[in-house]
């Protein structure tokens, strides 16, 4: 019996005492082709109800939204660095597009592509980290950026709290492409992404392609100290 | 590389071309590809500048920075303007890169790109500008640093990057190759932790900056040591003044930029003293390159870094730039007074900390300091100028972000070409990355490319795009019309684009509209030659 089948099983049998959903794990291998060069990550991801931690090599980051903080850690120099999230649910204040109010020390240097979006099935379907997907491609056009997209819609896993959307789009370079991939999952009806592809001509650089996808998918408990700072790590700056 | 040998090579490669066996020829033919062929003359001669470098720092790199070795082991990226890319010494040149035949450079191989060439005309002088990038990879997978130079034709004066009444040199691009090659022994040795600046000066940065840059040339100019140190105490002072308009992360900034930019300008301003001082004997000549002096002029060419400098002071736009003159003066003012400068730079400490270390500056001095910047200084006339700078540029800013309408876009990243070194930018204003026009844009000329002058407040953006808003665009029936040849991908070819706020020209072109933008993207500024008929053997 897979892990998966045990957990449907155990929630379909037992009804008390109610125990806490499965926490999620992903391991998310991405690609960044640049300049002729492909650099490869392997990330290891964790998700528990208002927590969520990923590894890349020797660095790791920690999202405890029960304590409104993310710490950024150095394996291997055993430092750690801290800040505060606003609370969840707080949007950030639109950018004021006629500069009435715009900062003139910092006006001018963040452009940001917002594309218009044109989004569709494109029919293929496929099987990724065990779970039935979807394929969406999009295309989006910016004042000064171009994109192309595709990415797998795909079946949750049941019984699971958490999604692993934000850890696989991080991956992705713009904020409109990872807006536009969330929106339309949730369009339907809450499918999680496995997998995307995002080709981006953007403003200033040469063409980039960034590559996501989910290796491995499941529900279960994470180790102990998943969610902790070792100890023995000490925290930079003042 | 001699003129001889230059040209020897030159020969060599014409002769392995002709020359080639009937069997390999037959044999390329059978499997569809084709014999690189020589590269002009004029992109080989451009290579033999680096052949300058390499001989210039093999004289200087020791003395301009202890441990500078490796140089000749950095490949170099050369990018044409008709989009011909020469790698020089890359261990594993990608695809379509294709290795020259009997050519190197400095001992080390030479490939080329012909994949996207144009028909735009290459012809000497070129200038240019560029910086290290990873590019390609090790046999390994490890991303290969190199040095990436995209070199063009001189630019309209005015234009960003034009050297107004400077004739055009070699030397100026021996030297900034010897400044890209510094930047890459800069890695792993002389890291700052923060990254780059991204400020515009308001009326107070913009005021102490100017004093702060006079005050490091009065320190710089200064007959002996302790005279230079009291003005560097004031530009200490001036620093901290300027700096209260700044966060902690941008005052890391510039001090960061200031250590990147300013270790490699004075890279080459330290190379020029020595070649003063006898130790450098050019390999090439003025016979070899017409625009080359063998640094003959070297006095000059040391007396302009402090007319730089006074210049950097006094321009309020792109706070950015400054770190080049700055830091250049700063590292020259340590090599003075601060014994082992370098090794604290080595560990992470930037030159305004190790001079104002070495420099302290008791409680009584600073009122004194700043007393004597207000009254020794220009200071008034500084201000002056800074609130009428700022004022201006503001203005500008908010008429130009305030105007809603259809927006028009002209793309020239297509054609790799800076929008903002085509027209003069008199009465412009930089922000960041826009260049803010207020009075209209002059419109530009490139090859086959022709962009009307546009009589509104409009501006440029992030390098490659020209940007207007058309207010009345709802009172038109039409966003625009455009003539010339349809081509079956939907570009036009031949193409007039006539829009209500300028009228653009292009032998090729595509235009993306949606709702409220007409994007226009130029795809060719020269026509192309037509395609050849008959049949390759």
């Amino acid at each position: 019996m897979t892990l998966e089948l045990l957990l449907v099983y155990l929630a379909g049998t037992f009804t008390w005492p109610a125990s806490p959903p499965p926490d999620l794990h992903a391991v998310i291998r991405s690609e960044f082709v640049y300049m002729a060069s492909t650099r490869t990550t392997t990330s290891e991801w964790w998700a528990s109800d208002g927590k969520s931690t990923i590894r890349q090599g020797d660095r790791l980051s920690i999202t405890r939204e029960d304590l409104g903080v993310v710490w950024r850690a150095s394996l291997k120099e055993g430092t750690y660095s801290e800040r505060t999230i606003a609370p969840a649910g707080q949007a950030a204040a639109p950018p004021d597009a006629a500069g009435a109010n715009v900062d003139m020390r910092t006006a001018g240097y963040d452009w940001e592509p917002s594309y218009e979006w044109s989004v569709k099935a494109s029919g293929q379907s496929s099987t990724i980290a065990g779970r039935a997907c979807r394929e969406f491609v999009a295309t989006g056009d910016a004042d000064y950026a171009e994109a192309r997209v595709s990415f797998w819609a795909c079946d949750p896993l049941p019984g699971v709290v958490r999604n692993p959307n934000d850890a696989v789009v991080a991956s992705l370079a713009s904020r409109s492409v990872r807006r536009m991939i969330l929106e339309t999952l949730t369009k339907q009806g809450g499918a999680w992404v496995l997998a995307a592809d995002e080709q981006q001509e953007p403003a200033i650089a040469p063409t980039m392609v960034m590559r996501v996808r989910v290796e491995t998918l499941e529900a279960g408990a994470a180790p102990a100290g998943t969610f902790d700072l070792p100890p023995s790590f000490k925290k930079l700056g003042r | 590389m001699n003129a001889s040998t230059r040209r020897r090579l030159t020969a060599l490669q014409a002769t392995l071309v002709a020359a080639l066996p009937a069997a390999l020829a037959v044999a390329l033919s059978a499997a569809g590809a084709q014999p690189p062929a020589a590269l002009p003359p004029v992109v080989v001669g451009e290579l033999t500048v680096l052949e300058e470098t390499y001989r210039l720092l093999d004289s200087t790199a020791e003395k301009i920075w202890p441990g500078w070795t490796g140089y000749r082991d950095v490949p170099f990226l050369f990018e044409f303007e008709n989009r011909l890319r020469v790698l020089v010494g890359h261990p594993n040149p990608p695809a379509p890169f294709q290795i020259v035949p009997g050519l190197a450079v400095g001992g080390r191989s030479v490939a080329a790109d012909r994949s996207a060439v144009t028909g735009v005309k290459v012809k000497p002088f070129l200038s240019g500008g560029g910086g290290p990038i990873n590019f390609g990879a090790a046999a390994d997978g490890t991303p290969v640093n190199t040095v990436h130079i995209s070199l063009g034709s001189p630019r309209a004066p005015g234009g960003e990057g034009a050297e107004a009444a400077e004739p055009p040199r070699t030397e100026e691009k021996v030297l900034m190759y010897l400044h890209e090659l510094f930047h890459c022994f800069q890695r792993g040795r002389i890291q700052p932790r923060f990254g780059n600046l991204r400020f515009n000066a308001d009326a107070d940065f913009a005021t102490w900056s100017q004093i702060e840059g006079f005050a490091l040339e009065r320190a710089y100019r200064a007959a002996d040591p302790a005279a230079a140190r009291e003005r560097m105490k004031e530009f200490t002072v001036a620093r901290a003044l300027k700096r209260q308009s700044m966060n902690d992360t941008q005052r890391n900034e510039e001090s960061a930029d200031d250590v990147r930019e300013g270790t490699a300008t004075y890279a080459t301003l330290r190379a020029l003293e020595i070649i003063r001082a006898g130790g450098f004997k050019p390999g090439r000549s003025g016979a070899d390159d017409p625009y080359y002096r063998g640094f003959a002029d070297a006095d000059r060419m040391i007396a302009s870094y402090a007319e730089r400098l006074l210049k950097s002071a006094a321009k309020h736009e792109d706070p950015k730039m400054k770190c080049y003159d700055y830091g250049c003066f700063q590292c020259a003012l340590a090599e003075r007074l601060v014994p082992g400068w370098q090794q604290q730079v080595e560990q992470g400490k930037p030159m305004d900390a190790i001079l104002a270390g070495a420099i302290p500056i008791g409680e009584g001095e600073r009122a004194d300091a700043e007393r004597r910047l207000r009254s020794d200084y220009p200071f008034e006339e500084a201000r002056g100028g800074a609130l009428a700078f700022t004022g201006a540029r503001d203005a500008a800013y908010r008429a130009i972000a305030s105007r809603e309408g259809r927006v028009y876009i002209v793309d020239l990243k297509p054609v790799r070409q800076f929008i903002n070194t085509l027209a003069p930018r008199t009465g412009a204003y930089v922000l960041g990355l826009l260049t803010l026009f207020p009075a209209g844009y002059p419109g530009f000329t490139l090859d086959a490319v022709e962009l009307s002058p546009v009589k509104i407040p409009c501006n440029t953006d992030q390098l490659y795009y020209f940007r207007a808003v058309d207010t009345e665009s709802n009172t038109r029936s039409q966003a625009y019309t455009v003539a010339g040849q349809r081509q079956a991908d939907g570009s036009y070819a031949d193409a007039v684009v006539t829009t209500p706020l300028f009228t653009l020209r292009a032998p090729k072109l595509r235009i993306v509209e949606s709702a409220n933008r007409v994007k226009i993207q130029v795809l060719a500024r020269v026509k192309q030659a037509p395609a050849a008929t008959g049949s390759r053997p």
